[in-house]
């Protein structure tokens, strides 16, 4: 079990501002899930129903107030009408990691105190009236000079593809058994939860002849039933071993900030591959002309691996910052 | 009858541009770790929407295929009509009277 601590959290950004050096006691984020009391009278203990809605929650204690250009004051002081996005990495600024990201109608309590002996300081809290996304970074926030693509990274490169088959918030599914068959039938002890056409990744299945070891597309046959199109029927059925998805079937949503511009204008792209040899391009952002941020929404299946790629035009440096939240 | 495969409508693909690469990527284990000299062999394609990409890798073409993000088309044979020749007709040549008033 992984666990973080203040020093890891490296990356807060407001609408493509960066304002971590401006935090210093305390900063939480996180999602509800809206309820309504359903309990009738003469029933002795509560009940609650999810009447469908996530609510977002941000709020910064105790940052350093600093009026300066492109820090806290500046960004978040004016407190209503605003539709910000914020993107906040607490396991570190690295590809593969998690974030945090919210869009939305902001509004904003911000209040300054003073201290008779210390620092001024702000508190910030949003109210967040828009999304709630978890998922991964696909680009550490770094700063580039010439066009870039991680999934060229080269072996051991830290700017490489993140692999969703070894995400640690992956849940591993158990399985039962393998048939004999012309397409052979994994069964589970539990709901497997797939989608036909969806891509997952098997390892540990023993006695299987030939092995069903490895990527697979699957046919769902049942809630605890799929196929995979391995031919069994000459050799061995199989049991035991696990399976993590590899692919997802519902779409997700695109971050990026963009909070240094030298250049002339960047175009952005999240990539993504079932195999890490072909990849087709998942997210392309509105070409960048100056610092900004965009939260783009895709559809559809978003394969294995995904990839960072920036193509610049003009001399100079731009720093930024991307991730995708899978739904 | 051939066919080829085209790039759908709002898809873009990037892949080895010959066997050779494709080759070294997958005997490698995949782009991302390729090593510094192997890199340096390997060629890539991009290709858009309506763009040919019959050249991309099997497994790839064939998911991308079943998902609509390429379109399959036959090549048909090209059949020549036979020429058919009009008879020539000699119009005859009628002058015009001048009118003299």
């Amino acid at each position: 079990m992984a666990k973080y601590a203040g020093k890891d959290f490296s990356v807060f950004l407001v609408d493509g501002y960066n304002l971590i050096a401006s935090l210093s006691e305390s900063a939480s984020m996180g999602k509800e899930s809206i309820t309504q009391q359903t309990n009738p009278f003469g029933i002795g203990s509560e009940g609650h129903s999810p009447i469908g809605l996530i609510k977002g929650m941000l709020a910064v204690g105790g940052g350093f107030f600093d009026a300066a250009t492109d820090a806290l004051h500046n960004i978040v002081a004016d407190v209503t009408g605003f539709t910000r996005i914020v993107s906040a990495a607490m396991e570190g600024n690295t590809i593969g990691k998690h974030f945090m990201g919210f869009e939305g109608a902001i509004d904003s309590k911000y209040e300054v105190t003073d201290k008779r002996d210390g620092l001024t300081m702000a508190n910030v809290s949003y109210l967040v009236s828009g999304d709630v996304n978890e998922g991964i970074i696909v680009q550490d926030l770094a700063a580039f000079t010439a066009s870039w693509d991680t999934k060229t990274g080269g072996a051991g490169a830290t700017d490489a593809p993140v692999d969703y088959s070894v995400d640690p918030g992956q849940r591993v599914i158990p399985i039962t058994s393998n048939s004999m068959a012309a397409a052979s039938v994994v069964t589970c002890p539990i709901a497997h939860g797939l989608t036909t056409g969806q891509i997952i990744l098997i390892s540990g299945v023993i006695t299987s002849s030939p092995t069903i070891n490895g990527q697979r597309t699957v046919t769902v046959l049942s809630s605890t039933t799929f196929s995979v199109p391995v031919d069994t029927s000459l050799g061995a059925a199989g049991t035991g071993g696990t399976f993590v998805l590899c692919s997802t079937v519902a779409g997700g949503v695109g971050y990026l900030h963009c909070t240094a511009f030298a250049i002339t204008n960047l175009v952005y792209k999240i990539m993504h591959s079932p195999d890490d040899i072909t990849y087709a391009a998942l997210i392309t952002f509105t070409t960048l002309t100056a610092i900004g941020k965009e939260r783009k929404t895709v559809s559809g299946t978003i394969d294995r691996y995904l990839s960072s790629q920036g193509t610049n035009t003009g001399a100079g440096s731009v720093t930024v910052f991307s991730g995708l939240c899978r739904n | 009858m051939p066919t080829y495969y085209t790039v759908a409508e709002g898809r873009e693909f990037n892949y080895p541009a010959d066997a050779v690469s494709e080759k070294i990527i997958k005997e490698s284990g995949g782009r991302s770790q390729l090593s510094e000299e192997d890199r340096k062999k390997v060629k890539f394609k991009t290709v858009t929407e309506g763009q040919d990409c019959s050249d991309m890798p099997i497994s790839a073409l064939a998911l991308y295929l079943e998902r609509g993000w390429i379109i399959e088309g036959r090549v048909e044979p090209f059949v020549m009509e036979p020429l058919v020749m009009e008879p020539l007709v000699m119009e005859p040549v009628v002058e015009e009277e001048e009118n003299h008033g």
